[in-house]
């Protein structure tokens, strides 16, 4: 497997849906080639960090409001 | 936004335990989504409002519990769109709507908490629109590829390709800001 190729399957390889074979051709790869396993802990990286803080910020002030709102809205 | 549909006092009870259910259940999910998409504080709060109305509405269409979460979201999605259609703008600079830090974490936790959620912000700004939404659905929200492809109304493959693309534009732009990819 070339650099390239790893590119272009590197969301599928994350995801877990590569075939047995390919599978092993990419973690053969990433084994040998430092640029390609920095890209890979790099979008791993990413991935953390968007779950961890990928969300803006809601505090308990800014849901009630909202909620109030919405049930006022719907009468009562 | 006025209901279109007058309800008896059992059925106001009802459709305000859902509504109420729902919200405490999706609103963090509905929100981001709406930001995302409007970069607007303003209308993403206009977008959460007619979201969880239409869903609470609309929630006898939905015949699977399990798909509860794509399906507000889809609705989200679309409440948003809406949003940028009427308003034709492009996204605002989110520099100007600091993101809140959270108070729970100790004063340097929220430092840092508040300057990662700040560089992932400007990141995600500058990225583009689908293939930002769709990484915030997948890596966010947790979202199946197939139920990303949902919400988005796109195909599999082009979910897929969204995905891919904008995880490895967000990847560049975070490595350009020395948050990740560090040697």
């Amino acid at each position: 497997m070339r650099c390239e190729d790893l590119a272009d399957q590197l969301t599928a390889f994350l995801e877990g849906e590569l075939d047995p074979q390919l599978e092993t051709a990419a973690i053969d790869h990433i084994a040998e080639c430092a640029a390609c396993d920095r890209v890979l802990s790099a979008t791993r990286d990413t991935a953390r960090l968007m779950a961890d803080h990928g969300r803006p910020v809601l505090d308990d002030h800014d849901r009630n409001r909202m909620l109030d709102a919405l049930l006022d809205g719907l009468g009562s | 936004m006025p209901a279109t549909t007058t309800f008896n006092d059992a059925e106001l009870r009802v459709v305000r335990l859902l509504l109420h259910r729902l919200f405490v259940d999706h609103v963090d999910a509905v929100y981001n989504v709406a930001y995302r998409v409007t970069w607007d504080r303003g209308d993403a709060e206009d977008v959460v409002q007619s979201t969880f109305l239409k869903g609470a509405l609309r929630h006898a269409q939905l015949d699977d519990g399990n798909r509860e979460r794509p399906w507000i979201l889809q609705v989200a999605y679309r409440e948003a769109i809406a949003v940028l259609r009427r308003r034709r703008e492009v996204p605002t600079d989110p520099d100007v709507m600091p993101e809140r830090v959270c108070i729970e974490l100790a004063p340097d936790e929220a430092l840092v908490s508040a300057e990662l959620a700040r560089v992932i912000g400007q990141a995600l700004a500058g990225m583009d629109s689908t293939e930002r939404l769709a990484v915030v659905l997948r890596d966010v929200e947790g979202l199946s590829m197939r139920e990303l492809a949902e919400v988005m109304a796109l195909g599999l493959s082009a979910a897929k390709m969204r995905v891919h693309r904008g995880r490895d534009s967000l990847r560049r732009l975070l490595e350009s800001e020395g948050v990740v990819g560090a040697v």
